[in-house]
């Protein structure tokens, strides 16, 4: 770390290190280049830990992320170790029903489909009444057997969760880590309907098959989610002041998936004519979302080509980030480090690479350091290899 | 060629629509239901975060 940030206290740190990152989607030169850390649990096995470990303990989590902290310059840690439910989902006893499983070395999803098609409506209807109602005792088949002392260990569970949240909180502000983005102006992360149908309501296979036999049906879903979620945070963002929000790195943080199985028409249809309006608002208030663009978005590109400079940041998985620099000129591009080199390569090589990213694409502003994937299993990424990218891009200064 | 006369019998009738799972447990509905049960489990002084925090639980287990 440059000794100029050395000095600083954690709070000042903190702005400091936003600000690196709002010059940068900017397009304005920021005194070096910010890393976006895409790390979730490769930080447990780097601190000596299994994932089960300290997936069942708040104490052993919370040593990874300070461990990790003391080791690498960061300036945003996307997972600080909150992205950890099972001692919800245990205390109710939701064993081999969960979506989410874990063992010593990985977290993994379960492929799940909570709503068949012809129930999307009623779920966007009342979503929370749909979960309680239909979702939940489907989903667990003694749901209704549940004692009372179970609810209330499921709801101690859950509140030592949200304990941990706010401790968690406080270790972020003591090593002055910025903060991403906030939530939603509605609250909770912002969604689009296809999306929301994808990961959750239809899963992938059946949203395949809904996209071609069902297709109004899902319009119909995504025009009432469009109705009901949407737009109300336009109308949140358009009175709000101009300008970004300086507690934050970004103003917003979407993810993008669904865009890789939907073919061109689809996605002008069940998904481009919702998005745009939105990235429209945050474009007229002078505001910049950050979207991790999961898979690709290249084959897209031409639809973002219009928006103003300053207005968008792409974080990358398996984009060319020189294809999309060329692309999208005007869209600050989040990643270049993939877990290829960073698992295989030597530290020098991971350096030199680094060094290409910021000269070529970060010289004048427009990108930011970043992992390509979610460094989330053992062999993602060696410690040697992440500690001398950390340490090159904390004190490589960029001449304005 | 004549036409095919479809005869509709016991076995050509669409089946009959599986009737919803029914329940007597007392909190099955929401969000009626679903307070009684958060008010039995939730401590008295966090009653007034019940809406945002009990809607969030749901989305706990749901998605979990």
């Amino acid at each position: 770390m440059r000794e100029v940030e050395k000095s600083m206290s954690p709070k000042q740190l903190k702005a400091y290190r936003t600000q690196l990152f709002r010059d940068a989607e900017q397009w304005k030169t920021p005194d070096r280049i910010p890393h976006y850390g895409n790390i979730v649990t490769w930080k447990i096995f780097d601190a000596g830990y299994s994932i089960d470990q300290a997936m069942t303990n708040f104490d052993v989590m919370k040593e990874t992320v300070e461990k990790f902290l003391e080791k690498y310059p960061i300036d945003v840690l996307i997972d600080v170790g909150i992205r950890n439910q099972f001692g919800v989902t245990e205390a109710f006893g939701m064993g081999e029903n969960g979506y989410y499983y874990y063992d010593s070395e990985v977290v993994g999803i379960n492929d799940h489909a909570y709503c068949p098609v012809d129930r999307l409506m009623e779920y966007i209807d009342d979503k929370y009444k749909y979960a309680w109602e239909v979702a939940l005792p489907e989903k667990i088949p003694d749901f209704y057997e549940k004692s009372i002392d179970t609810w209330k260990n499921v709801w101690k569970a859950y509140w030592d969760y949200i304990m941990f949240i706010l401790k968690m909180n406080k270790v972020c502000g003591k090593y002055g880590l910025a903060s991403g983005a906030p939530n939603n102006p509605m609250k909770g992360t912002i969604n689009f309907g296809i999306e929301e149908a994808e990961s959750n309501l239809l899963g992938i296979k059946n949203l395949s098959i809904a996209c071609r036999r069902n297709f109004q049906q899902l319009k119909d879903f995504c025009d009432a989610w469009d109705e009901k979620e949407t737009k109300p945070i336009i109308e949140k963002i358009l009175a709000d002041k101009d300008g970004p929000d300086m507690k934050y790195c970004f103003d917003a943080s979407l993810i993008m998936l669904s865009q890789n199985i939907l073919n061109p028409k689809q996605f002008d249809e069940l998904y481009w004519c919702y998005l745009e309006p939105l990235l429209k608002a945050y474009e007229q208030k002078g505001k910049c979302p950050r979207i991790f663009t999961e898979g690709k978005i290249s084959m897209y590109a031409d639809h973002f080509a219009d928006f103003k400079k300053g207005s968008l940041a792409f974080h990358l998985e398996n984009d060319d980030p020189w294809e999309i620099r060329e692309a999208l000129p005007n869209v600050c591009i989040i990643g270049g480090l993939t877990t290829q080199l960073l698992g295989t390569a030597t530290p020098e090589e991971c350096v030199a690479y680094t060094k290409k990213l910021i000269d070529e694409l970060g010289s004048e502003g427009g990108f930011i350091l970043s992992e390509d994937k979610m460094l989330s299993y053992r062999n993602d990424c060696k410690s040697e290899n992440l500690k001398a990218v950390c340490e090159f891009v904390s004190e490589y200064e960029l001449k304005r | 060629m004549a036409e095919e006369i479809k005869v509709e019998t016991a076995e050509t009738e669409p089946a009959a629509e599986e009737p919803e799972k029914q329940t007597d447990w007392p909190y099955a509905s929401y969000p009626d239901g679903y307070n009684k049960l958060l008010n039995k489990i939730m401590p008295f002084w966090a009653r007034p975060m019940k809406k945002k925090m009990g809607d969030l639980l749901i989305r706990v287990l749901v998605d979990g």
